[in-house]
Formats: structure tokens, C-alpha cells, sequence
């Protein structure tokens, strides 16, 4: 996973799998590279082909770290596999997903 | 990942070991079975999930004395459907029928609902030690299998065998148990559970799960006891099993499974108790209790067990002996109500005939008698019961009166009273001496009434009209009241025990002289009225009654209707425990 930070944004990318073997992991990372003047994670789903409950679970944490400092995080360009995991759990609702491309 | 042709379809095994990563390669792997199988993007992926979801579910909630066994996921591909089985090794859960997604911001909790999102029938087999999820979904119809490659190797050939026998014959085992299910309704057809339908039942169940053996017991005397009712075909040993055991038998996993209500094992590593009564059938291996229940309440227990060396049950073994064992516990229960109504009707049955009886005991009006007026009373209470009163006239122009009330209620009451009634008649030339008479009828009486631990109490008066004398022997009955116009009311208690206490008993009258005024006989219904503050008429306030009756000379009739009033009066509309009986005596002239 790449991270970047641009702005008040901390963008992550280059993600193959959000499952139950790494999510942990991402999220820890996601949360190490958060300044303090961040107010927006966008994670880059571009390369995503599977996210598990876990993934969904890991989202759900930077979400609610990012509320905490009245920030928030958005899912870029989901492929249509994982946009489809995050209606039918309505977490395209909790999300705000932005389609670039 | 292997895979293989076969014209039932294509399967697939694979064991892993327990943690995530494991999981996670394990639901790419099958993705890749089930690319190569011909499925579309969204069936892999969709398959993906579910196994990613169900493999994971299976390593974080493995117990911990399990981790270092694999976790197996069996698939099945056919051309209309794709079965997966995952074999845990956690403590189970049960599937809800929905699933429902979490709060929005809950970091867990999705697993179940994608499952059941993601597939078409999701069920979970719970089983000893280890769990099965299976999962099934048809096949996208637009679908074509592509040309399924040759088989590689023997050995692969013979591994992906096994794997579909293993896989076929869980899914045969359970088709049959559901059509025996059906075939045996059929059968039945609301008709009573018979011992044969038992014995097949059990034989069926015995083979479907290939067990060596069944002991089948039901609580139907007493909640408290587990009777014996059936063992399995191999009978030989298990006729040395003993008929009943305490449901609170602390030795025997039947009772544990009785009382805890849930299934209890046991096998080489927790072995049946010493005293264990399934010890008796020698060395029962391995197997479980399961308690026979409808809506919480137990029927009974179903054992069933491998001897020494058989191999554990699996899960979907244990699905059929618990949906056995569900449908049998219906059955039973639904036996049961049948014999129950049957009962009743038959209780209503012997209440009618005991009424009849019981109409037929009592005259319908009183015969007239040179010397006296009489005029009964008789109320039953909600049963029957054997209150019996009568006046003989006899050959000499007088007249025996009798009152008598059996013990207890229903048919046997009224069969007494009647056998009382035609050994009365029987004997009038012992009207005059109505102690002797009592002596006779109880030495006559004595044998049936004992037997069914029952009794009697009776009153006989002979009225002798000639000489104004009354003679008066009771067996074990309330005193006569006798009321002369001029003096208090008398109470007229002689003779013995009631009848059918002893074999032999003696019974003193005696004797007085009655020219004019009131008496009254009577049963315990009368003064053991109850009013609705539960107290009782009593013997003194009848007595009053019937002294003022006397002092204003009233009539035989208008003296049954102040008691009858007296009764109505004090109870107040509170339902009568027991039958009342009386009858009110007028001298009608000195003769």
C-alpha cells in the first residue's frame, strides 16, 4: 500500500486485497501516516478486486478515527466488485465514494 | 488446488491450517477452482467472499485446544449447482434464519449476512467437536461448462473419489432421512405411535447413521422416570439394559441429557460413568444422549453409540439423529394427545353411565307408608357420587328407612350404592332388626369394598307403626335427628364402623319411642355446605332448623323446602363439594 499526503488529505493506493490477513496491517499504516492536520483519508479502491467483512471492518475504523477530528474518508474510484460489496452492506452510505474516471 | 471430471461433476478438497492468511489463500485458490470450472466474474467473486467469509469465521472463532487442526472446505460444482462445505472446529453458533447487518459504524458483524447474501441456502450442521457450514448456490443458467480437462494423475483421481463418495453419501444420508421422514408420515397417518413403528423407526435411524447401537427410553408414566421402551435391532446386549432410571440418575448420561436438556457425549477421552446404565451394553464406544423434547416439555431420551473403534460422528450424522429425533418427539407428543382425549372421552363416557345408574338408585318419588309422610332431597354434586336413601315398606305394615352415602365418586361409587340397594332388597325379613341387617350387608359388602379400598356408611330406621317405636343402627353415619314436638331435638348416633372397614363388626340399634314430631336423616353433603367465606352449615344449625320446624308443626314438604332454602341461603351460589341427600320424616297418626 502506498500512502501520500497532499493538502489536509492522506491518500492510500496500490491496494490489491482488503481481507482478514491484512487489514490490520493497512489500517495501522493509514493511522501512522496521519498527521495531525489531516482532515481527509481518500483510499484509492482503483486496484482493489476483493474486500472481506474485515476490509469493510478496517474502513470503518479510519471512518470513525477521521469523525473524531471532524475529518472524513472517501472511497475513490471503487471497482465495480468491491462498489457492489459496499451496497449491499449500505455502506455506500456511510461513504462518500467519488468516481474520477 | 485439484480438480476433476467425473459425471457427477467437478470437486474439489482442501484442508488448511488454522489462521487468516491461510484463509485468505485458500478463497483465492477457489476462485481459481471456480474460474477454471466456467463460472462468470461475479459467481467467483461472489463464491470467493463467502468462502473468504466462512474460512475466516472458522480460525478466529476456533476453539483453542483446536488450532492445530485443519480446517477442511469441500466443493462441488454441478451443471445446475455449486455446493461448498467448510468444517470448523469452534464451539458452533446458530444460523439465524436473516441475518441482519450491524449498526453503520460496527467494525464487525457482516460475515453471516454476506454468507447468506451470497448464496442461496446457507445452513450450519452443528456436531461434536467440529461444526459444518454448507453452503449452496445455482449455477447461473446462461452458463456453459467449458471441456473439463483429463484427468492428470491416478492418485488425484482416486483423492477427488473420495472426496465426492465422502460428499455424496452426508448428501444421501440426509435425502433418505428426510424421505424416511416422509414415508413414515404417510404411514402414520395420524394413527397412534405403535412398538413396530418404534422398532422401524429405529432401525432406519440405526442404518441412515450406520450406529451399532439405540436405546430409546420415554418419560410417559412420570416426568421423573425414563422408561425403557426400545433398543436397536442388535438387540442381543442391550436386553440386559435396565428398564428405568431416575430422571436425576447422576451416573447416566440419559439422565444428564433428561435434565440439562441438551445432548451429552461421550467417548474414549470422556468415557460413561462406572455405574453408567448404557455400561450394560458392553463397551458403547462413542456416541450421545439427545433429549426428546416438544415445546420444553421432555419425552424422552434417544441414545445412540458406535462400539469400541468406530469413528466419531460428523455433523451431518448428528443433523439426522437430531432431526429424528425432533420428528419422533412430535410424534409421540401427538400420540399422547390422542390417548389423552381418548381418556376423557372415556371419563366422560363412565360419568354418563354413572349418572344413569345413579338415577335409577334413587326412587323417584317415596312410597306411601301407612304411618308416616316422607319427603327426600337429593342434589348432586358437579360428579356423582353414591349417596342413596329408600323406604321399604314392609310385609307387616310398617316401613325401613334408609340412607346411605359410599366413598369417593363416579362409577365405582354408584356400582356400591346399587349393590347396596339390591342386597337391601333382598333381605326384608331383616327390616325389623336393622343391626343385624347392618351386620349382614357388611359381611356381604366386605370382600368387593375392600378390595377396591373403599367403604360405606348407612343409617337404617325401622319405623313400627304398631308400637310408635323407631329402631335406628348406623355403620359409621351421621346421628337421625328426631324432634317431639315438646322437647329439644334428639340425636340418634348408635352403631358401628361404616361398612367395609372390618370383616366382621357388630352393630348396636337403638330403640325409642316416637308418637309424634320431626326426624331427620341425612348424608355429610348437608352439613358440610360450604358458604363463600368457606364455612361450614354445620350439624347445630340444622338441628335449630328442624326445631323450629317441629315447634310451628310444619309439614313434611315445607320442612324439606326451609332445608333446601337453608342450604341455598348459606351458600350463596358456592358449588357443592359433594352430594346431599336427606329425608325429612312426619308421623302422620298415632296409629
Amino acid at each position: 500500500m502506498k500512502t501520500q499526503s497532499q493538502a489536509k488529505t492522506l491518500t492510500l493506493s496500490d491496494i490489491t486485497e482488503l481481507n482478514a490477513a491484512n487489514s490490520a496491517t493497512l489500517r495501522d499504516e493509514a493511522r501512522a501516516a496521519l498527521q495531525k492536520d489531516l482532515t481527509t483519508i481518500d483510499v484509492n479502491l482503483s486496484q482493489t478486486r476483493f474486500v472481506d467483512s474485515s476490509g469493510l471492518g478496517m474502513l470503518i475504523a479510519l471512518h470513525k478515527t477521521m469523525v473524531g477530528r471532524g475529518g472524513s474518508v472517501r472511497i475513490l474510484n471503487p471497482t465495480p466488485s468491491v462498489q457492489q460489496i459496499l451496497e449491499l452492506t449500505r455502506l455506500h452510505r456511510v461513504f462518500e465514494i467519488v468516481k474520477t474516471t | 488446488m485439484a480438480s476433476i471430471p467425473t459425471h457427477f461433476g467437478q470437486t474439489c478438497t482442501q484442508e488448511l491450517p488454522c489462521d487468516v492468511v491461510a484463509a485468505s489463500e485458500l478463497s483465492r485458490g477457489a476462485r481459481e477452482f471456480f474460474a477454471q470450472a466456467g463460472f462468470t466474474a461475479t459467481e467467483s467473486d461472489a463464491w470467493e467472499l463467502a468462502l473468504a467469509e466462512a474460512a475466516n469465521n472458522a480460525v478466529k472463532h476456533c476453539r483453542p485446544d483446536a488450532r492445530h487442526l485443519a480446517i477442511r472446505v469441500d466443493l462441488l460444482v454441478t451443471p445446475e449447482w455449486t455446493e461448498a462445505r467448510v468444517t470448523d472446529h469452534t464451539p458452533g453458533f446458530t444460523m439465524p434464519e436473516k441475518a441482519e447487518l450491524p449498526p453503520p459504524d460496527s467494525e464487525s458483524g457482516r460475515g453471516l449476512f454476506l454468507i447468506q447474501n451470497l448464496t442461496d441456502e446457507a445452513h450450519y450442521l452443528r456436531g461434536r467437536g467440529e461444526n459444518c457450514l454448507v453452503l449452496r448456490k445455482q449455477r447461473s443458467p446462461t452458463q456453459e461448462p467449458p471441456a473439463l480437462p483429463p484427468p492428470s494423475a491416478t492418485d488425484e483421481l482416486r483423492e477427488a473419489q473420495r472426496t465426492l463418495d465422502l460428499m455424496t453419501e452426508e448428501l444421501a444420508s440426509s435425502y433418505e432421512s428426510l424421505s424416511a421422514i416422509f414415508r413414515f408420515c404417510a404411514e402414520l397417518q395420524g394413527s397412534v405411535v405403535s412398538d413396530e413403528f418404534i422398532h422401524r423407526w429405529l432401525d432406519q435411524l440405526l442404518t441412515l447413521t450406520e450406529s451399532d447401537w439405540l436405546v430409546l427410553r420415554l418419560c410417559d408414566r412420570s416426568p421423573q422416570q425414563l422408561r425403557l421402551v426400545a433398543t436397536s435391532a442388535q438387540a442381543g446386549r442391550c436386553e440386559v439394559v435396565c428398564r428405568e432410571i431416575a430422571a436425576t440418575a447422576a451416573d447416566s448420561i440419559e439422565a444428564q441429557a433428561a435434565s440439562q436438556r441438551r445432548d451429552v457425549w461421550f467417548d474414549a477421552s470422556s468415557p460413561l460413568a462406572p455405574k453408567d446404565p448404557l455400561r450394560q451394553l458392553g463397551e458403547p464406544g462413542c456416541g450421545f444422549a439427545r433429549p426428546l423434547c416438544v415445546n420444553d416439555t421432555l419425552l424422552g431420551v434417544l441414545s445412540i453409540g458406535r462400539r469400541d473403534g468406530g469413528r466419531a460422528f460428523n455433523a451431518g450424522e448428528v443433523s439426522v439423529v437430531q432431526t429424528f429425533g425432533d420428528f419422533f418427539g412430535l410424534q409421540i407428543r401427538s400420540t399422547q394427545m390422542q390417548e389423552e382425549q381418548f381418556r376423557s372421552r372415556l371419563n366422560l363416557r363412565d360419568l354418563e353411565i354413572a349418572a344413569n345408574l345413579q338415577r335409577t338408585l334413587l326412587p323417584e318419588q317415596l312410597p306411601s307408608v301407612p304411618c308416616l309422610t316422607l319427603a327426600g332431597f337429593y342434589r348432586s354434586a358437579r360428579e356423582i357420587g353414591g349417596d342413596y336413601y329408600e323406604a321399604l315398606p314392609t310385609a307387616d305394615g310398617n316401613v325401613l328407612l334408609v340412607m346411605a352415602d359410599v366413598m369417593g365418586k363416579g362409577l365405582p361409587a354408584a356400582l356400591f350404592a346399587f349393590m347396596f340397594r339390591s342386597l337391601v332388597r333382598a333381605r326384608p325379613e331383616l327390616a325389623s332388626r336393622p343391626g343385624e341387617f347392618l351386620a349382614w350387608l357388611n359381611e356381604h359388602l366386605f370382600p368387593e369394598l375392600d378390595r377396591a379400598e373403599m367403604f360405606l356408611t348407612a343409617q337404617l330406621a325401622y319405623f313400627d307403626c304398631q308400637r310408635g317405636e323407631i329402631r335406628v343402627a348406623g355403620a359409621g353415619h351421621l346421628p337421625m335427628l328426631v324432634a317431639r314436638s315438646t322437647s329439644e331435638v334428639q340425636e340418634i348416633a348408635a352403631g358401628g364402623p361404616p361398612l367395609g372397614i372390618f370383616a366382621a363388626a357388630s352393630f348396636p340399634e337403638e330403640r325409642f319411642l316416637w308418637t309424634g314430631g320431626r326426624a331427620l336423616m341425612f348424608t355429610d353433603g348437608l352439613i358440610e355446605a360450604r358458604n363463600p367465606g368457606g364455612e361450614l352449615l354445620g350439624l347445630d344449625t340444622v338441628r335449630a332448623a328442624l326445631a323450629e320446624a317441629a315447634r310451628g308443626d310444619e309439614s313434611c314438604d315445607t320442612i324439606r323446602h326451609r332445608l333446601a332454602r337453608l342450604l341455598q341461603e348459606f351458600e350463596q351460589g358456592t358449588p357443592p363439594a359433594d352430594d346431599t341427600a336427606f329425608v325429612v320424616i312426619t308421623r302422620t297418626s298415632a296409629n
